[in-house]
């Protein structure tokens, strides 16, 4: 499969009170043509920096990308002319954000919005750009979107305004989708609804989708390779069936088994002891170690590097060799601080 | 039925509807239902997970229970007791003995406080206990809730999330409540928090045989912590059912739908049909009829112009829809196939999950 898009070794760093905080310490990913890499990381690990990095929208000051390189087609956007980048933006690469509430101009209607993106990169005039807007929106299932180009944000619900983002970003056909959480402030029938149309015109125009959340199950039903992120880096990337199939980070092991899943009522909650450590001071040897069960001495020294384990199934631990979901069964049921549920029996 | 000793909390008939104005006069032209007949029951130490979309009512639900908004219509029983008609020292009890945790643990402590005056306030307002004792109860509600009794001088800005939350669960617990609204008390923490807030609330569940009211829009977390179900669309509730057979025998479409569109952490599996077109309608203007007939992929004729009234299909397990048979009860029509595929483990190619 070709690849699109590979990330090496990049670093970002903001500038903060208290020092320096690495908010993406030597990332590797690759996206390829076509499908669907799911990023997947707890609030502040990395995700959206690295998302944002991509399309060098990292605000400077405080941020700054200090090392990597981001290649997209031969060419290393991180060494590119602003002049370039801008053209990259929109055209080649896309992003749609979190929050459709915020995203969207208030004062601006859908229509002026939509075209302003379309004349900037495909050089129509507004006339022309009014017609694909509405072909697009569309597209996106907008009912009556001649009607709706008329609209203002706050005349829209939050699905429609996430659809709306999607047209725009998809308006000049990019190569990659970047989808930093699209649905986690939507309802879950209106998520199905989001999912469905990116899946469906991602197999229609062949798009490659760059998708972050912290929803195991959206991963699970759109991505075809995940990255596990923790303290700025990747844990554990591998296919999809690999990461939910055969989880090799203890990381991994203990998110699977944090979230509560329909059916499986009786099973206890593991909880991941401590909290997610602090950018501007991480612990030395491997960031996970504090809230790692399998901890030994090494691993208070050496951060364990992201290393093959099978055919493309990385992981960042010195033990992912011995360390599956049998072997974590075991140490998990032995475990004292785990809190079973006994109220359901 | 209200002065059975093993209905904690039973609502009947419960209505809110804010008025709509218009005009200079303030006209009220018309009403948002926000919560409409609504009835169901709490039993002591049993937890009723309220599941819906955002703007169902759910949160409006739970204020008129509290008594922090007028209901306007309908009654509300705390202990047998009319908790609309209490007054003076009576209703003191029933605010000591209720108690609520909400979703932003950010907006819910007030940054000028101590955490220590935080958690007390209630203490000493109800004159439950004073200086010394008052702290020694603090500290002590403090380790319960898995925090340092070191804490009591912070302030909330020096705290995670998932520590506020722990701060929120303690205040509640401060007066001793037998039931704690739970307003989607998960839903703004970390999944690897959310697990230790989940796992303390069971505790402590079973330590003070509390009951819960547990409010929250996603489906595993509710499933996972609730004895019972109840779905809630457009203000009305649309079914009721004991945690297993909400799962295993779903009946409303809406419930359906709802767990068709939960994505279980499993690949592989064959991705289930987008069952739910469209929003959910302007509640200005809901529709006549059903409810919830505009979304529903089994409308009949009636669902139109006739709206169903709740329906007990067997023991507890209650149901707002036209085409569910009260004596054979059966999801209608495709749905039932769907129901079937909702337990299916992923296929052959699919992934074992842990």
């Amino acid at each position: 499969m070709e690849t699109l898009l590979k990330i090496s070794n990049l670093k970002v760093c903001f500038d903060t009170d208290d020092g320096p905080a690495m908010a993406v310490d030597g990332v590797d990913l690759e996206i390829m043509k076509g499908t669907t890499l799911g990023l997947v990381g707890e609030s502040g690990c990395g995700k959206s920096v690295t998302c944002l990095s991509v399309l060098r929208l990292i605000p400077s000051p405080p941020g700054r990308i200090t090392g990597g390189e981001i290649l997209y087609k031969g060419r290393n956007l991180l060494a590119l002319p602003e002049k370039d980048m801008e053209r990259i933006r929109g055209n080649d690469i896309s992003m749609i954000f979190q929050e459709p509430m915020t995203s969207l101009n208030p004062v601006f209607t859908i229509g002026e919005q939509i075209k302003e993106v379309i004349m900037l990169h495909q050089h129509k005039t507004s006339a022309e750009a009014g017609e694909l807007a509405v072909r697009i929106l569309d597209k996106v299932g907008i009912p009556s979107p001649a009607i709706r180009l008329k609209s203002y944000p706050h005349q829209m619900s939050g699905g429609m305004k996430q659809r709306v983002m999607i047209a725009m970003a998809l308006s000049c056909n990019p190569e990659i989708l970047i989808a930093d959480e699209p649905t986690t402030a939507l309802d879950v029938t209106i998520q199905a609804q989001i999912l469905e149309l990116m899946q469906s015109l991602q197999d229609e125009y062949g798009m490659s989708i760059l998708l972050v959340t912290h929803d195991l199950g959206v991963v699970a039903s759109m991505a075809s390779h995940v990255a596990i992120m923790y303290a700025s880096s990747i844990v554990e990337y591998g296919s999809v069936e690999d990461i939910f199939g055969n989880p090799r980070h203890p990381y991994t092991l203990g998110l699977f088994t944090s979230i509560p899943v329909i059916g499986k009522r009786g099973r206890a909650l593991y909880v991941i002891p401590g909290n997610v450590p602090d950018p501007v001071s991480f612990p030395r040897g491997c960031r996970f170690r504090p809230r790692c069960l399998f901890a030994a001495e090494q691993c208070m020294t050496q951060k364990p590097p992201l290393r093959e384990i099978r055919h493309g199934h990385r992981a960042a631990c010195h033990f992912s060799q011995t360390i599956d979901k049998y072997v974590w069964k075991e140490k998990t049921k032995t475990a004292s601080f785990l809190i079973s549920d006994e109220q359901h029996g | 039925m209200n002065s059975t000793d093993n209905i904690l909390l039973e609502v009947r008939n419960l209505r809110k509807y804010f008025p709509v104005t218009s005009g200079i006069f303030s006209r009220v032209i018309s009403s948002v239902k926000a919560v409409d007949n609504v009835s169901f029951h709490i039993k002591p130490g049993e937890t009723l997970g309220l599941v819906g979309e955002s703007g169902c009512g759910k949160t409006t639900l739970s204020r008129v229970i509290l008594r922090l908004a007028e209901p306007s219509g309908g009654e509300v029983y705390f202990e047998g007791e009319d908790v609309f008609r209490l007054r003076g020292d009576r209703l003191r009890r029933f605010r000591k003995n209720v108690q609520i945790v909400f979703q932003d643990p950010y907006s819910s402590l007030n940054p000028r406080l101590s955490i220590g005056s935080i958690i007390a306030e209630g203490i000493g307002a109800h004159g439950i206990a004073r200086g010394g004792k008052k702290r020694e109860i603090v500290e002590g509600l403090l380790e319960r809730v898995g925090l340092s009794a070191g804490y009591y001088n912070r302030y909330p800005h020096e705290f995670s999330g998932g520590q506020r939350q722990r701060i929120a669960i303690a205040r509640a617990l401060s007066l001793n409540p037998k039931l704690i609204v739970c307003d989607e008390p998960v839903s703004a923490l970390d999944v690897s928090i959310q697990a230790q807030i989940l796992n303390l609330l069971g505790e402590l569940k079973r330590d003070f045989n509390l009951s819960y009211l547990f409010i929250s829009h996603d489906l595993a977390v509710v499933e996972h912590v609730s004895d019972r179900i109840a779905t809630m669309y457009m203000g009305e509730i649309t079914e009721i059912a004991g945690a297993g057979e909400f799962y295993s025998r779903p009946l409303h479409p809406y419930t359906i739908a709802l767990l068709s569109a939960n994505l279980l952490p499993e690949p592989g599996r064959k991705r289930r049909p987008v069952i739910l077109r469209g929003d959910v309608p302007s509640p200005l203007d809901p529709p006549p009829g059903c409810r919830f007939h505009t979304r529903c992929p089994v409308a009949e004729d009636v669902c139109r112009v006739k709206r169903p009234e709740p329906v007990e299909v067997s023991g507890g397990h209650m149901v707002r829809c036209h085409l569910v048979d009260r004596k054979d009860p059966a999801p209608p029509g495709f749905l039932a196939d769907l129901t079937l595929m909702l337990h299916k483990p992923a296929g052959e190619s699919g992934v074992k999950p842990l």
